[in-house]
């Protein structure tokens, strides 16, 4: 009954505004972050502070023995735990030095995240395959609707 | 979180025992809180470079949790007609359930799932798999996934042959 179309003028929007609702409330909740995010926008804050970081990018290896590890499009100075080579993607554990240097005590690599990747993009379009296959959008009584395939084809 | 081949493949093959449409909803279900709560933050990366502003996603990623993922799934149901739109609601409720179930059983390094959001916000987590354990499991999942509804599909039509003969 909640779901009919009787009563889908009420219910759809006030579904729409929940979710919103929900998703400002989970924008705003700090406990909705990785306790190492901040440590990316200011790593001098996390000064003292043992974080894991999860699933970086070493995009550049410094002779003298540092990385440049990213995440999204911010950029984070580290030292220690090598040998890591440009393109790694890594899971760190270390400690944040008063500069904002994060210390890596550990590195555990990633090498199976590229082809992680290529399932995803595999995934989506499997999905979408079925869908086209088992679903039909259809002109009813109602408005347009996605129907299952065979219903009104006649 | 496993791969999204896995994901589909873990609700296409008990899927097997459903009606299509149901079974295709399952698994529409099964990727829902990834296409919406996971793929435009990876846009959004990979389009930093060009300027485009880092975030905007946030507020989806709500529905790669359980109480976010039903509600949405209640929205998309809405595009179905009237008379099926419970089920199909309750089929992609439960295949995002199963999602993010899945998730939780991955090692996080202890940040898992905040399976009761808005409630609390406390993280569950049973550390079975590592991030990508699933990536060489997913090809053998998805050929048994294809196998199970071949074998369905070929049931089917024979029977229709059977009995237009």
């Amino acid at each position: 009954v909640i779901l009919s179309d009787r009563h889908r003028a009420f219910v759809a929007p006030a579904l729409g505004v929940a979710l919103l609702a929900l998703g400002a409330a989970w924008t705003l909740d700090p406990r909705s972050r990785a306790p190492a995010d901040r440590c990316w926008a200011e790593p001098a804050a996390c000064a003292g502070e043992r974080h894991r970081l999860p699933l970086v990018r070493v995009v550049d290896v410094d002779p003298g023995g540092s990385y440049l590890l990213r995440s999204g499009p911010t950029t984070l100075r580290a030292i220690g735990a090598g040998p890591l080579v440009v393109g790694d993607i890594v899971s760190v554990d270390g400690f944040f030095q008063p500069d904002g240097t994060l210390r890596i005590d550990a590195a555990a690599s990633h090498p199976w995240r590229v082809h992680k990747g290529a399932l995803g993009v595999i995934g989506v379009l499997g999905l979408a395959a079925i869908l086209a296959v088992v679903f039909r959008v259809r002109r009813t009584g109602a408005g347009w609707r996605v129907v299952p395939s065979g219903v009104g084809d006649a | 979180m496993p791969d999204l081949v896995t994901h589909l493949a873990s609700a296409l093959l008990p899927g097997v025992a459903l009606r299509r449409d149901r079974a295709a909803l399952f698994a529409l279900g099964s990727a829902l809180p990834d296409l919406v709560g996971r793929v435009p933050g990876i846009a959004l990366t990979a389009m930093a470079s060009f300027g485009v502003p880092q975030g905007l996603d946030r507020p989806l990623g709500v529905v790669h949790q359980p109480l976010g993922a039903v509600i949405a799934a209640a929205l998309l149901a809405y595009a179905l007609p009237e008379r099926g739109r419970p089920i199909a609601a309750l089929a992609i409720s439960a295949g995002a359930i199963l999602h993010v179930t899945l998730d939780a059983m991955q090692d996080y390094g202890g940040f898992g799932q905040a399976l009761l959001y808005p409630l609390s916000a406390a993280r569950f987590e049973w550390p079975l798999f590592g991030p990508e354990a699933t990536v060489p499991l997913a090809p053998v999942l998805a050929s048994a996934a294809a196998v199970a509804w071949g074998i369905r599909i070929a049931r089917e039509r024979a029977r229709e042959r059977r009995g237009l003969a």
